[in-house]
């Protein structure tokens, strides 16, 4: 049963952190986006 | 009878960060970082934070590849038989999945959001690590760090153009510094892993042409890089702070492979083990002194030989 929940756990952590790395991705590209029409837009 | 289940080991993120190479990663943001500081002009700082970005994760995907492509002569020598594939963590596809995705998506970023200059730079660092670096030379010829050095060289370079969107001669400068300084800084730590890399079939300099030949190569090569090192300064593009930490330590390197050439001990290497810890302490402290002389506003020198 311990090698099961270390399994599960295990897993989660990874999609998690798979997760996060993604909203961070998608994060930083809304922000430069906004950087990018600002520049451009001379503002 | 009984029949029992047992979990195959899942590959944590930790397996996943490993294969980044990360003390090699933080040289890389360093040096890069060093480009970015030391280019003239204004990039906005989420910009910058981008492009540093993209450096780091290509570096990393580079070093991913580069553990996916050498995976059968890693698990044969010591000093990376418990990189995550060779010890069983992770399937060798999805490093070079991982790899690869992130290595496109580097440089795409980098395209996107920075400047097509700094893109192709970046994407021909990742190409000559990984094709001309492991897959071409690494297993063919002992001049393979030298040429190969030419990758790790380059973030400086990829650093300036994000700002500048070309290069000058001061990036280069940086370049060469570091493509000097990496023979010697390999070529110590391979005298005290040249019994690794004979097991592996890497034909590394010390295993092709031997110990003495090899220290000799590592003195050549530092008494070219410590005036390479001052040439910034020399050229008017640092001033006295980096002078100072050039020929200080720059010194101070060119003792440690006077040392490793009057080294005697073949089996413990300890000149070649203190050559590498001071590599890494020159050009850290190089590179540290450069960001310190921007950040401060320090002036350029202004002696003769400056263009």
């Amino acid at each position: 049963m311990k090698d099961e929940e270390r399994w599960v756990r295990e897993r989660r952590k990874r999609n998690i952190a798979l997760a996060l790395m993604l909203a961070g991705v998608a994060v930083l590209f809304f922000l430069m986006s906004i950087v990018q029409w600002r520049e451009h837009s001379g503002q | 009878m009984s029949l029992s289940l047992t979990y195959p080991r899942v590959t944590t993120v930790g397996d996943f960060l490993a294969l980044l190479k990360p003390r090699v990663m933080s040289l890389v943001i360093f040096t890069g970082l060093a480009g970015i500081v030391a280019a003239p002009g204004y990039l906005h700082p989420l910009t910058a934070f981008t492009a540093l970005l993209c450096i780091a994760v290509a570096a990393g995907a580079s070093g991913c590849l580069n553990m996916a492509y050498d995976s059968d002569i890693d698990g044969l020598m010591t000093r990376t038989a418990t990189r995550p594939i060779p010890m069983g963590h992770i399937a060798r596809e999805d490093a070079l999945t991982f790899g690869w995705t992130l290595s496109i998506g580097a440089v795409a970023t980098m395209g996107l959001f920075v400047n097509f200059m700094a893109a192709g730079l970046l994407a021909f660092t990742g190409f000559f690590y990984v094709v001309v670096y492991t897959l071409w030379l690494k297993r063919r010829t002992a001049q393979n760090i030298v040429i190969g050095g030419l990758s790790g060289a380059l973030p400086p370079a990829i650093g300036w153009a994000a700002v500048t969107g070309d290069l000058s001669m001061a990036p280069l400068l940086l370049v060469a510094i570091i493509f000097m300084w990496t023979p010697p800084h390999f070529w110590a730590l391979s005298l005290w892993r040249s019994d690794d890399y004979a097991r592996a079939g890497v034909p590394m300099l010390p295993v092709v042409k031997g110990k003495p030949h090899t220290r000799l190569q590592i003195l050549l090569y530092t008494l070219v890089l410590v005036p390479l090192g001052m040439a910034p300064a020399a050229l008017g593009f640092s001033g006295a702070l980096y002078l100072a930490a050039a020929a200080g330590i720059g010194l101070w390197f060119l003792w440690a492979a006077i040392g490793v050439v009057r080294e005697r001990d073949d089996i413990k290497e300890p000149a070649a083990r203190r050559l590498f810890g001071v590599s890494l302490v020159y050009l850290t402290a190089l590179f540290a002194a450069l960001i310190a002389e921007k950040l401060i506003g320090l002036p350029a020198l202004s002696l003769p030989l400056a263009l």
